[in-house]
């Protein structure tokens, strides 16, 4: 049992050696890639818009649940004028990266792996490497960059629109003054709130995208069996590796904020 | 003697425990055509990703033009030859159209515009007849059409050396055909020098300069296509007469590797060897092949096994040919009881024939003693038929 588990541990080390190694190639190897312009605005268009519309519906289902939640929860204690900031805080600094973080995940990081694994599979990154061009840097890199302007817009989106779902809750069904409402979210939400989430959903978007990549990419390495099932497997493994760190990041990063106030 | 284009020295590789390579060593020389040949997963594609740098070898070297490569074919010095890779499953980016396919070479690894890189494109599919499909997806075209667009995108870089992964993978017999036409072809006009894996034999050896087999991780033969006949490996025989190996097991007789196997044996207990030989009087292109002339074997075997005399096991030698060890210190009257015995099966057919093929079988016998080896033998069985159909014109 302990010879399993050091040979766990040691396995485990060596992947995070080998991920680290894939994402620093795929950064440094951007320098050589010829109109990275337009191929990380290709990137952003593929990944922004593929996931926009769920991101609006996600956010705005959230806003209404958390309006809804929050509003007789707060209503018990006679606070619920406060109900704009609590909706504004909840999705600022925790749900709004979180959840759109797990919505592109599950959209755009799935088709990233499973993409990159078909690739891997019909060849097509080994007949990039044999014209001379680096794959990493023609798949990867620029979906790299993509990923920290594409994760902070669908984040502000996912916040907005959330927000508006709360005061449809609060003030269109339950009746709160609408005065009331956007004067909590304005007192509620600080800078500091705003660039904690900014800096999640950062982290998030860049340590996603590099894990769905990798699985993508090493297909043929890593799945146990070959072609279509193997190309399943790491697009599993990917949304279900990158819904983690999701989370264990999150736990991280809201550590050190708190500590840091 | 020249210095190789491309040399190929002890190159070792090995997946964990599982060595695909052991001490692989290959010499191509500049503009030629060579084939790979070997049973599948024996390393063959192995070797071309470790010549393309795909992989990187364990062991060994390469060397392109005299200079040595640190990462396969990658990485062999400033001026060293370009190299392109074609494929078994062409890997032609399948969002791209046929154009920006063979333009992504261009377009990314030099300082080529778009505008200069698709003229040159154009101009290519205009020279390799493939201007109507440039603006077609991969899905859009037909796997022969595909294949043809793969290896564009293979020469738009102008390389030196190309390696040819099975490119005749999934076609039928007519496009596999116009594939190993067109890599003659190409290679003349655009004078490059091709290292080609392929498991069609005959029709890859027509169009090669040398041949290579591999098997167990180490080059076993290579030489000219013509050294094929003199090859007395018997597992290399096996291979390159496979088709004969699948008729002798539907005939339930032992085939060549086995006669070669058994030589020795045979001619330490048989004084005279008899092969049983087919001729054919009028020929059809196409009508020598297939269960016609196949049943005629059977019949022709069928009539030899019931002679009431000692006789061994009859070789399968090829649809037209058999043979068998027999004790007779004279030939004249071992060939003149099977001709008898085949007198039936001749009479049959003369009486029957149609406007195809009409067949004629006899005997002819060779002292085991004067033939060393069984690739002796046919090349004293083809000088026979040789003399035969010369007296008989």
């Amino acid at each position: 049992m302990i010879a399993t588990a050091g040979r766990y541990t040691i396995d485990s080390i060596h992947e995070l050696g080998r991920f680290s190694i894939f994402v620093t190639r795929s950064l440094v190897s951007l320098w050589g890639l010829r109109a990275v312009v337009a191929k990380v605005t290709r990137s952003i268009f593929e990944m922004g818009v593929r996931c926009t519309p769920i991101i609006l519906m996600v956010g705005c289902f959230t806003g209404l649940v958390l309006g809804l939640q929050g509003y007789h929860t707060l209503s018990r204690f006679g606070s619920e004028y406060v109900l704009g900031a609590t909706v504004s805080l909840s999705l600022i600094d925790e749900l709004g990266p979180v959840l759109a973080a797990l919505m592109i995940v599950g959209q755009a990081g799935s088709a990233l792996a499973a993409e990159l694994g078909i690739q891997r599979n019909s060849e097509q990154i080994d007949a990039l490497a044999t014209m001379g061009i680096d794959p990493l840097g023609f798949f990867v890199g620029p979906r790299l960059i993509a990923a920290l302007i594409v994760f902070p817009l669908h984040t502000v989106f996912f916040d907005l629109i959330g927000i508006v779902g709360g005061y449809i809750t609060g003030v269109v069904l339950l009746g709160q003054q609408s005065g009331v409402y956007w004067q909590s979210v304005h007192a509620g939400v600080q800078m500091h709130d705003v660039c904690g989430g900014f800096i999640k959903s950062l982290a998030f978007g860049f340590t996603v995208i590099a894990i769905c990549a990798f699985e993508g990419y090493n297909t043929h390495r890593r799945s146990s069996e070959p072609g279509v099932r193997g190309v399943s497997q790491s697009t599993t493994r990917a949304v279900v590796y990158s819904s983690i760190v999701v989370l264990a990041l999150d736990y991280v990063i809201t550590t050190f904020q708190v500590a840091a106030r | 003697m020249s210095q190789p284009f491309l040399e190929i020295k002890g190159v070792r590789k090995a997946f964990g425990d599982h060595v695909v390579l052991d001490g692989i060593d290959l010499k191509v020389e500049r503009g030629s055509i060579t084939t790979i040949m070997g049973k599948s997963g024996i390393g063959k594609s192995v070797l071309l990703k470790c010549i393309a740098g795909i992989h990187k070898p364990d062991a060994g070297e390469i060397l392109l033009d005299g200079r040595k490569c640190r990462q396969g074919g990658k990485d062999c010095g400033p001026d060293a030859p370009r190299l392109s890779y074609l494929f078994q499953q062409n890997a032609l980016f399948d969002s791209l159209t046929a154009l920006d396919n063979v333009a992504l070479p261009l377009v990314e690894t030099s300082r080529t515009s778009q505008r200069a890189a698709k003229a040159k494109v154009l101009k290519l599919f205009e020279q390799l007849d493939l201007g109507d499909v440039a603006q077609k997806y991969p899905s859009q075209i037909s796997g022969g059409m595909q294949k043809r667009v793969a290896l564009a995108r293979a020469l738009i870089t102008q390389p030196q050396l190309i390696l040819f992964d099975e490119p005749t993978t999934g076609l039928d017999p007519q496009r596999k055909n116009g594939v190993f036409t067109m890599v003659a072809d190409y290679q003349r006009r655009f004078d490059f020098t091709a290292l080609m894996v392929s498991h069609d034999i005959p029709e890859a050896l027509f169009v090669s300069d040398r041949v290579a087999w591999m098997d167990r991780g180490q080059m076993r033969f290579v030489g000219a296509p013509t050294d094929l006949e003199i090859a007395r490996d018997p597992a290399l025989l096996e291979f390159v007469h496979h088709r004969n190996e699948l008729l002798s097991d539907l005939a339930g007789q032992q085939g060549r590797s086995t006669l070669f196997a058994n030589w020795s044996e045979l001619r330490k207990t048989y004084d005279q060897f008899v092969v049983v030989s087919c001729a054919t009087e009028r020929r059809r292109p196409g009508s020598e092949l297939g269960l016609r002339r196949f049943a005629s074997y059977q019949e022709a075997v069928a009539s030899v096994s019931a002679l009431p005399r000692r006789h061994s096991q009859i070789y399968f030698l090829d649809e037209r040919h058999f043979g068998l060890g027999v004790e007779a210190k004279d030939p004249e009257p071992v060939v003149d009881e099977i001709e008898n015995y085949l007198k039936p099966l001749n009479d049959h057919a003369a009486a029957s024939h149609t406007n195809t093929t009409r067949y004629r079988w006899s005997a002819r016998s060779y002292r085991l003693s004067a033939v060393p080896n069984p690739s002796t033998l046919w090349i004293l069985e083809d000088q026979a038929e040789l003399a035969s159909t010369s007296l008989s014109s």
